[in-house]
């Protein structure tokens, strides 16, 4: 036996592993699994380079007493050379020279990182290897950083390589319970070698992906389908399960899914398991999913995409950007199926997914038709679809957004005419987006326009417009003459807030509260506005109160003052709880109200 | 003071007090809005500000109404649209109640931009004022400094003075570097620097600046899009044209960069003059798409430099319809200009050189409008509508009373997105009082998906000056084809029937009626059977109509007539008379209830007819056993070839129901327990068959309570039951309690025993329910 040599690494790597440790290999798992893809690589370089076969398998071991995780293949292993070589020098991992050589694309490694990642989460890192070619010389490389190490032969095992981490303590939690098992059936789940933990004796990753499985069909097809989902979906149980297939273009392959859980618009569950060449590259490649797919989920593989340097991430290149096209297609494709061959899941994705589904719809017009009629949205009288709340809208949409007090909502009410809740995600976008597809149009209330199409208007005679206008205006008030349900209501004030912006904005108040410059490009504004009407006051003609008014001139009878006076009231009480009406002097109204009610009473 | 750590601190404090939804949005708007998802913000905002307001948070309801002006004027340039919002937002940033939100210093900026996009240099002054005045007020560790500076060195740039902007952003670079001491600011003001680098011709700076900024990853979708715009047009600038053109973004991927519009457009033209771009249709497109949304947003100054090349380059292509609709864009957009510059005399420009052209390009029109239309429509020209519509506009001064040409033209224009002219050029006819009913058709279809209130005008004008009944019979006839889309049966029906009156050959109006009638009843399954007996006789019968008389044959009981369209359609009817009650597979049946759709599983019993299979949850009626006629046309299509057996084994079709034959009146009765012996279960099935009950069960992995062991679960089982009204409730529950009399553990039935009556029965099943841990 030789003595023990010591050496350094051909490389700076303090720099280096700070690097690693900040940003790229920042975990166990992640070096996990860049061990379980070095002991891969080298099983195949020993199919490779050696004739003789062999029964070929990697087994990973915890030790939680002494604190170790330790991956054992029988690949190729190494000589003294090659430890020096590839082992102990950074970015020379033997993968891609292999790789260049054969032109196989089933070697994962690629960067020769993979090995130094382990010694971010481990205090000692022992390699015990035998290579095939020199089956009766056996190395032990052991090293505390990665920098330094020692090597010297030792007693001879069995040919391949057994890497054992001296996990640092904060990492040891790694060994105890399910949480190895459960990460090893996600990272090898497509790795054609089996991979074995301890001492059980089926492999983690014996169930291949269902697309790779030929003989499956039928109803197996579609439970392994969702079982193999269902191990990718962490939080929610898939729903309903969509196969993405290669397409030209793009070598996809895998699942999609859609999450049974109540999401909001603006969730974001999205997650994507993303394998290239058999590994786990990224387990939350969520950009590749569109970003209004908040509940949806997906594992696919891929040997088109292209890993960043840390592999941890994809590169944004264009195989990443047909890669996105194509999942997208197949999601929308997906749930047109879905929608088409499976009602029951249907529902259930509508019901749960119903709010989200209102934004995606407006991000892609395939999503639009495929859900125009089918979502609900939000209204007075409940949740209706968009084509209901158009029909019973007569082609029109009424859409509150719920920024004024609420005399609109009791005008429909009367009219039974539903209103949507505009204040809610996605509904009024998507109601426009629906008026544009199907026709209609949609109105919203408290803008001049929905004020036109509640209150119809209607004309008076000159001289009745006079004397309600003598009897009813306060100053800055103009009287609008229309008919509307309900006929309760007499009389309805609308406060024009350009009117009342002007007023702020050219008060000598808000030269205290603003900037000189800032006031003056406000004012340039302002300017263009008419302030003159502050509000605008509609009669309702069709009302009983209204009725008798004018009725009363005919009669010139004194009441008409008192009741007008009462009226008056009304309507600063009901524009007292519309939101803004700081302008409305509700002390006042009161006052009227009481000395009114005190006339009445003499 | 830095806005994101108030955003940290209030977003956590939203979480600590369950305001989960709130907190998302306060971090998801921002993101939205610098990627460009332009209608997830609009879906999002409504509902981020009435929030807010609700909480009462005025510095909430400032941060999401600021970034709503983000996305609508920085990114989406919204100009004269915004104003409004701009000016009352610096209003409610500038009250007690946002007093020391670090949002509202933004807001003023956010109106400065505002009046920038409106019209940049014409608000030069006023811009350089405002900002100045901000600045004055904050240093550079605010987050806000980049962005007034910013604005403050663009505004300089619009005015004319590029060597004071680019004083003003070196000193800004060094207050910067001096107060933070970061090396790297490359991002610092970076676009604005970029732009008066490469405006003072100091390109290699610029070029040099911008591969810096796109060198780092982390940067917004939009703001990557702008700078390889940038790169783009410095390397034209270069005369490196090739790198630019590879430079420049794709009008598909740039298109949501609404505040790249004018940069993106004269990198392509300096592109297409030095030859390394088409100057194609697809070119004339992104460029027209652009003038349009520039227009429509109140960019009015961004508006006329984009129309100013659009002109150019559509007369390079010979598009001299194109280029004149650019030069009335610029036209129109003159006096709303603050000032109009040189715009003037760009207009002038564009307008001389349009009738240079126009000159130069004279038409040669054909011998007779006939004989051009077939030219135009030649099936070996490619459509070209840039290029037809000179003709087709030459051509109809010439002949302006021919009829197809008119209409030809007004597709034209319509195909080229001019739809107001095109609705103008045949609504001019109509008014004229001497439009042929295809005119009028073709005006009706283009309105019908306008606002209601143009379609109703329409119909008006149509009804005032148009003689013909048939003619006058259209508008109704396109709201009944509408409504028919819309499945709104019986306004279909009332508005068709006018032109079924009007026009005794309408054969497809009577198809479209018939379809409409089956939803009425026997009566309208007779009705249908006329029409059909109609369009027969007129020889238009096909055999697609066989599917909606089947379907009313099998309405009113008129079966020989059914069972001859089933064979006209194959459906595989056995041979035979009278009624058709056969066993066919399952399917979906589609019934509309009101303005609610039901999907329920039926068991097909013919062609046409189904019984539902369903059993509803208690309390509804159910629809169990209730038998519908529905249309034979399948609302959904098979599994392609490629289908899994799975999918095919689940695949089942889905009909629109017409009209219910027979209400069956069934009512649901629940029942919960331990989980029998298969035998037990399945004896049970047959003795409740025996009275007309159906069982249904819920799925396996039931689990319920151990009435012996609280602490453990026990198999269980939930059974739904589809009752007939001939079994009372006290003789299924005697029923119920004998046929599971064998059973391991008692069955609980709570709500049937209620029903029945029977206080001590209520409290026995109270008891098994709560044993149960039900």
């Amino acid at each position: 036996m030789s003595d023990i040599e010591f050496r350094t690494t051909q490389v700076d790597l303090t720099g280096l592993m700070t690097v690693l440790g900040d940003h790229l290999y920042s975990t166990p798992t992640v070096a996990l699994r860049e061990l379980v893809q070095n002991a891969h690589d080298a099983i195949t370089r020993r199919r490779v380079e050696s004739e003789a076969p062999f029964d070929a398998r990697i087994v990973v071991r915890a030790d939680r007493e002494r604190g170790t995780l330790s991956v054992l293949d029988n690949g190729a292993g190494l000589t003294r050379d090659e430890v020096i070589a590839f082992l102990a020098t950074v970015g020379a991992g033997y993968t891609r020279t292999l790789r260049q050589k054969t032109g196989r694309d089933d070697l994962i490694g690629y960067f020769g990182l993979g090995f130094l990642s382990a010694f971010v989460v481990s205090d000692k890192i022992e390699v015990r290897t035998t290579s095939y070619q020199n089956p009766s010389e056996s190395w032990l490389y052991r090293s505390r950083d990665g920098e330094r190490y020692s090597l010297e032969l030792t007693d001879p095992g069995p040919v391949g390589s057994v890497v054992e981490l001296h996990l640092k303590e904060r990492f040891r939690p790694l060994l105890e319970g399910d949480e190895l098992r459960s990460l090893l059936e996600r990272y090898c789940a497509l790795l054609p070698l089996p991979v074995y933990l301890g001492s059980d004796p089926s492999a983690v990753n014996e169930v291949p992906p269902p697309w790779r499985d030929e003989s499956l069909a039928g109803p197996r097809l579609a439970s392994a389908r969702r079982a193999f989902a269902a191990r990718f979906e962490r939080r929610f149980e898939p729903l309903c399960v969509m196969p993405i297939e290669p397409i030209e273009g793009s070598d996809l392959r895998g699942l999609l899914w859609v999450q049974d859980a109540r999401t909001y618009g603006t969730s974001d569950n999205r997650n994507l398991s993303v394998f290239v060449r058999g590994m786990l590259l990224d387990d939350d490649a969520r950009e590749l999913l569109p970003s209004w797919a908040g509940f949806v989920g997906g594992v696919i593989e891929s040997s088109m995409l292209t890993p960043t340097a840390s592999r941890e991430d994809l590169q944004r290149d264009e195989r990443w950007k047909s890669a996105h096209a194509h999942i997208v297609r197949a999601l929308i494709e997906g749930l047109a199926k879905v929608a088409s061959s499976e009602p029951e899941a249907w529902r259930r994705v509508l019901l749960r997914h119903n709010e989200a589904l209102l934004g995606s719809a407006l991000c892609d017009e395939r999503l639009m038709n495929l859900l125009a009629n089918e979502l609900t949205v939000p209204t007075s009288e409940g949740d209706l679809t968009a084509r209901v709340v158009f029909r019973r809208g007569d082609s029109r949409a009424y859409v509150s957004l719920g920024t004024r007090g609420g005399f609109e909502e009791m005008l429909f009410r009367a009219l039974k005419t539903p209103i949507a809740a505009g204040n809610r995600y996605g509904v009024l976008p998507f109601l426009r987006a629906y008026a544009e597809q199907k026709g209609g149009a949609v109105v919203e209330l408290g803008t001049e326009e929905g004020n036109r199409h509640v209150f119809k208007r209607a004309a008076v005679s000159d001289e009745d417009k006079r004397w309600l206008e003598s009897l009813l205006l306060r100053p800055g008030q103009r009287m609008v003459p229309a008919r509307f349900a309900p006929k309760e209501l007499p009389l309805v004030l609308v406060p024009d807030r350009e009117a009342e912006l002007k007023a702020r904005i050219e008060s000598d108040e808000a030269d205290k509260r603003m900037g000189a410059a800032a006031l003056k490009l406000a004012r340039i504004y302002t300017k263009t506005l008419d302030g003159s009407v502050q509000a605008d006051l509609y009669v309702n003609l069709d009302s009983p109160a209204i009725e008798a008014l004018v009725a009363a001139r005919s009669r010139g009878e004194n009441a008409a003052d008192r009741a007008a006076r009462l009226l008056r009231a009304l309507v600063a009480l009901m524009a007292g709880w519309s939101e803004g009406s700081g302008r409305v002097d509700l002390s006042g109204a009161l006052e009227d109200y009481t000395a009114t009610a005190l006339a009445l009473l003499e | 003071m830095d806005i994101w750590n108030w955003v940290r601190d209030r977003r956590k404090q939203l979480v600590r007090d369950g305001d989960s939804r709130l907190a998302d949005l306060l971090y998801s708007l921002p993101g939205h809005v610098v990627d460009l998802r332009h209608q997830q913000v609009d879906a999002l905002v409504p509902e981020a500000v009435a929030r807010a307001k609700a909480l009462g948070d005025p510095w909430l309801e400032l941060f999401f109404r600021h970034w709503d002006l983000q996305s609508r004027v920085l990114t989406r340039m919204q100009g004269e649209h915004a104003l409004g919002d701009a000016v009352a937002l610096v209003d409610f940033a500038h009250t007690k109640e946002t007093e020391g939100c670090p949002q509202a210093v933004c807001t003023v900026q956010d109106l400065a931009a505002c009046y920038g996009i409106v019209d940049g240099p014409g608000y030069a002054s006023e811009r350089v004022e405002v900002t100045r005045e901000t600045l004055a007020r904050i240093d550079p560790t605010w987050g806000c400094f980049d962005c007034i500076s910013s604005e403050h060195a663009d505004a300089l740039r619009d005015g004319g003075q590029l060597e004071a902007a680019q004083q003003f952003l070196e000193r800004q670079l060094a207050a910067k570097l001096a107060k933070d001491g970061k090396d790297d600011l490359v991002r610092f003001c970076g676009m604005v620097r970029v732009s008066v680098l490469s405006d003072l011709g100091r390109n290699d700076e610029a070029l040099a600046l911008v591969d810096a900024q796109l060198a780092k990853k982390d940067d917004a979708v939009g703001r990557t899009l702008l700078r390889r715009a940038h790169r783009a047009r410095i390397l034209a600038r270069m005369g490196r044209f090739e790198e630019a053109r590879a430079a420049l973004p794709t009008w598909r991927e740039y298109m949501d960069a609404i505040d790249g519009y004018d940069l993106w457009s004269d990198a392509a033209l300096l592109l297409v003059r030095a030859g390394a771009l088409e100057n194609g249709v697809n070119l004339g497109h992104a460029i027209g798409s652009m003038v349009a949304r520039l227009d429509k947003n109140g960019a009015v100054r961004s508006t006329i430099h984009v129309a100013e090349r659009h002109v150019e380059l559509a007369l390079a292509r010979g598009a001299l319809w194109t280029a004149r609709r650019a030069l009335a864009t610029m036209e129109r957009a003159i006096p709303r200009l603050r000032a109009p510059l040189d715009a003037l005399d760009r207009v002038r420009k564009a307008r001389e050189a349009i009738a240079k052209h126009a000159t130069d390009a004279k038409l040669e029109l054909p011998e007779s409008a006939d004989a051009l239309l077939e030219s135009v429509f030649a099936e070996e020209r490619d459509a070209d509508v840039e290029r037809d519509l000179p003709l087709l506009e030459a051509a109809r001064a010439r002949w302006p009373e021919h009829d197809a040409l008119l209409r030809s033209y007004a597709g034209a224009l319509y195909a080229a997105g001019a739809r107001d002219e095109s609705c103008a050029v045949l609504e001019a006819r109509v008014r004229e009082g001497s439009a042929s009913g295809d005119v009028v058709q073709q005006l009706g279809h283009m309105l019908v998906r306008e606002d209601a209130a143009r379609f109703d005008a329409f119909e008006k004008l149509v009804l005032s000056v148009c003689e013909s009944e048939e003619t006058r019979a259209i508008p109704d006839f396109i709201r009944g084809v509408v409504a028919i889309e819309d499945a709104r049966w019986s306004e279909a029906a009332a508005r068709l029937r006018t032109m079924v009156k009007a026009n005794p050959t309408a054969f497809n109006t009577r198809r479209m009626l018939a379809r409409a009638r089956l939803r009425h009843g026997e009566e309208g399954a007779r009705e249908a059977l006329a029409l059909l007996g109609e369009v027969e006789a007129g020889g238009a019968f096909l055999r697609a109509d066989h599917w909606d008389r089947l379907a009313a044959a099998t309405i009113v009981g008129d079966w020989a007539v059914a069972r001859a369209s089933s064979a006209a359609l194959e459906l595989g009817v056995t041979d035979g008379e009278g009624p058709i009650e056969e066993r066919w597979e399952l399917c979906t049946l589609v019934i509309e209830d009101g303005e609610q759709t039901h999907e329920f599983i039926a068991g097909r019993t013919g062609p046409s007819t189904a019984r539902v299979l369903h059993v509803s949850e208690p309390g509804v009626r159910s629809p169990f056993g209730d038998r519908w006629v529905f249309d034979a046309r399948p609302l959904n299509s098979a599994p392609p070839e490629s289908a899994d057996d799975e999918t095919r084994r689940r695949f089942r079709w889905m009909y629109s129901a017409v009209h219910c034959l027979e209400r069956a009146d069934y009512r649901t009765v629940e029942i919960d327990g331990a989980r029998p012996s298969d035998a037990q279960f399945d004896q049970f099935i047959d003795a409740l068959a025996i009275h007309g009950i159906e069982v249904r069960t819920g799925g396996a992995g039931y689990v319920l309570g151990d009435p012996d062991d609280p602490s453990k679960k026990i198999d269980a089982v939930y059974v739904r039951l589809a009752v007939p009204a001939t079994v009372d409730d006290r003789s299924l529950a005697a029923l119920l309690e004998r046929e599971t009399a064998s059973w391991p553990r008692k069955m609980a039935w709570p709500a049937l025993a209620a029903a029945v009556g029977d206080e001590s029965l209520v409290a026995e099943h109270t008891t098994r329910s709560r044993a149960y841990g039900v």
